[in-house]
């Protein structure tokens, strides 16, 4: 194939030794090298892309539906208008931390992490380059699609009923919440996926525990009902939710529930990854 | 230079390496050969640190590989065609290796253009050939332009044009004082290209040494004679040769004299001589010969023994 045909020339023909310049391998270098692999696979884009425009049709769409629904006595305390136009949140989580464990995962079924692992021989900061530039990118696109999800949101609502503004006490924390939260997931995923290894596995364990659980810990009642509270779904929509129940979780409380989650699951991750054969 | 000191890797019961010990010398292509399923692979994996060494350990360059500031800079590996992201392009996988150790766009081009890819550089490497994606694979190992270059299997895939290519590309780097070290499982491959040799056997170290040396097993074992002048030729040589067989009227192999001795005898008594062909056993039949009791799959003549090939080198 014309393509492929190599010119007859060998090695003498490269620089000398020093123009190559390899350098020490540090964090910032592997998070450089990370970042190119998550924006070269254009899945990944793609998959952030729909991630916002999800965040902000669903946004507007549950701002849109319901505008002008009367409050009753009861349902006032829950009307929560800046939380309507943050609902895609809770669509995005899943698709992020998927994407997540692929971004770990994949290595492992293309046999990419044998290259990578010779690259980056000490292997850690490979773990800890993938999870900030997953935290990054996923971050990034929650808050920008958040912001406009609730601002688009907010002009719905603006006609008629109460509305919000960015100023009110707890709607900032609510948006940066809401879009924290699915990086969390997005980072859980990342973890799983060094755990696992195996897209399936490390998706399937993500779900179960995003969703199945919580269903499981809730019909089970009881001890298990309150330490559903401590699960990464739970402590995700108490982060997010802008008007609260008493009896409820602080959202601070919930910050450290899923930093605490992130923690061990990572520390589980790194020593997997510093352990095990390639 | 690498050095693999009482190495032994077990999977479970399975024992890929078994007391390994060898140093690879830089300025040379040393051929690392051994049948299917002796251990080279896993050799290799645990040289780069990929798999940790049950016992024993390797070092690349003094130290193990994982203490090296800028790996890529010492040792440049292709383990198989396969190390990359199929929706990659060829040219955002080097650059992100690259980006590891702070390597320029531009060594990325000329690695590119010297394996020959720049022309599909940007589209996506799942659509490469197998040969193809060797070149990837040895644009990506000699990216951090290294002191040490080792390479499983590199022809696997390649057209007879790019054999030649690699052959004197490992020659090169070899002469530029590098270390090469080369897996195959075929001596006729390795015969053209390597100048030391290390044989491995079921994980066992089998022969470690130079291409003379080998050579030197191949001294002729019988020396084929023809000539019109058989019967007389059989009487002048019998008394100093260890054996004669004939194979004809005119056709005779000598055992113990080799064939300068022969013509010149056969000249002195002016006897003419129509044929004098050394048989030398080949470096495949010496190959084949050292490891033949070590080969772990033989072929199938009984079924249980396809079931369980374990590594596919």
């Amino acid at each position: 194939m014309n393509t492929t045909t190599t010119r007859p020339v060998s090695l003498a023909a490269s620089p000398p030794a020093d123009d190559v310049q390899a350098r020490k391998v540090t964090l910032p270098r592997v998070i450089r090298s990370e970042w190119i692999k998550l924006r070269s696979v254009r899945s990944t884009i793609v998959t952030l892309g729909l991630t916002a425009c999800a965040v902000i049709a669903t946004g507007v769409l549950v701002s849109m539906l319901s505008n002008g629904v009367p409050i009753t006595a009861e349902d006032e305390t829950i009307y929560d208008p800046a939380g309507n136009s943050l609902f895609g949140a809770t669509l995005a989580q899943l698709v992020l931390g998927v994407m997540g464990a692929l971004v770990m995962t994949s290595e492992y079924s293309t046999g990419l992490i044998r290259t990578t692992l010779t690259a980056v021989p000490r292997r850690v900061p490979v773990l800890w380059a993938k999870v900030i530039v997953v935290a990054a990118a996923a971050f990034a696109t929650m808050v920008a699609s958040l912001l406009v999800a609730f601002f688009v949101g907010q002009a719905v609502y603006g006609g008629g009923g109460p509305s919000a503004s960015l100023s009110d006490p707890g709607v900032l924390r609510a948006v940066l919440a809401a879009a924290l939260f699915p990086t969390v997931i997005a980072v859980m995923g990342v973890g799983f996926g060094a755990l696992m290894r195996h897209t399936a596995t490390a998706i399937g364990i993500l779900v179960a525990i995003l969703f199945v659980v919580p269903v499981l810990f809730e019909t089970l009642g009881g001890v298990w009902g309150r330490a559903s509270e401590y699960l990464p779904a739970e402590a995700g929509q108490t982060l997010m939710t802008v008007v609260r129940y008493s009896g409820d979780m602080s959202p601070g409380t919930a910050l450290l529930v899923l930093i605490g989650w992130i923690g061990v699951l990572l520390a589980a991750g790194t020593i997997a990854l510093k352990r095990r054969d390639a | 230079m690498i050095e693999v000191t009482n190495l032994t890797k077990r999977y479970g019961s399975h024992v890929a390496v078994d007391d390994l010990s060898f140093t690879v010398r830089p300025g040379v292509v040393t051929g690392f050969l051994g049948p299917n399923g002796a251990g080279k692979s896993t050799t290799m994996r645990v040289i780069l640190g990929l798999d940790r060494p049950t016992v024993g350990r390797a070092l690349v360059n003094g130290r193990p590989f994982e203490e090296h500031r800028a790996p890529l800079r010492e040792i440049g590996a292709l383990l198989d065609a396969k190390g990359t992201h199929p929706a990659r392009s060829a040219r955002d996988h080097l650059l992100a290796l690259a980006a590891t150790t702070g390597i320029s766009k531009r060594r990325v081009a000329e690695v590119l253009d010297l394996v020959g890819l720049s022309e599909v550089a940007d589209r996506r490497s799942g659509g490469f050939s197998l040969g193809m994606g060797q070149r990837l694979g040895i644009a990506s190992a000699l990216l951090g332009d290294p002191h040490t270059v080792m390479l499983d299997e590199p022809v696997n895939g390649l057209d007879p044009e790019g054999i030649l290519w690699i052959r004197k590309l490992l020659k090169s780097l070899a002469d530029e004082g590098r270390t090469v070290l080369v897996s195959s499982h075929l001596m006729s491959e390795m015969a053209l290209t390597a100048e030391h040799f290390i044989i491995v056997g079921r994980g066992r170290l089998i022969a470690d040494m130079s291409g003379s040396e080998l050579t030197a097993m191949t001294k002729p074992s019988s020396v084929r004679v023809r000539s019109p002048h058989a019967g007389r030729l059989r009487d002048l040589l019998g008394r100093d040769a260890t054996d004669i067989v004939i194979r004809g009227d005119d056709l005779f192999d000598v055992v113990g004299m080799d064939a300068d001795e022969i013509g010149a005898r056969a000249w002195s008594a002016q006897l003419q001589l129509q044929e004098l062909t050394p048989a030398r056993a080949s470096l495949e039949d010496i190959f084949i010969g050292l490891t033949e009791d070590a080969v772990e799959y033989h072929g199938a003549t009984d079924s249980t023994n396809n079931t369980h090939e374990l590594e596919s080198s």
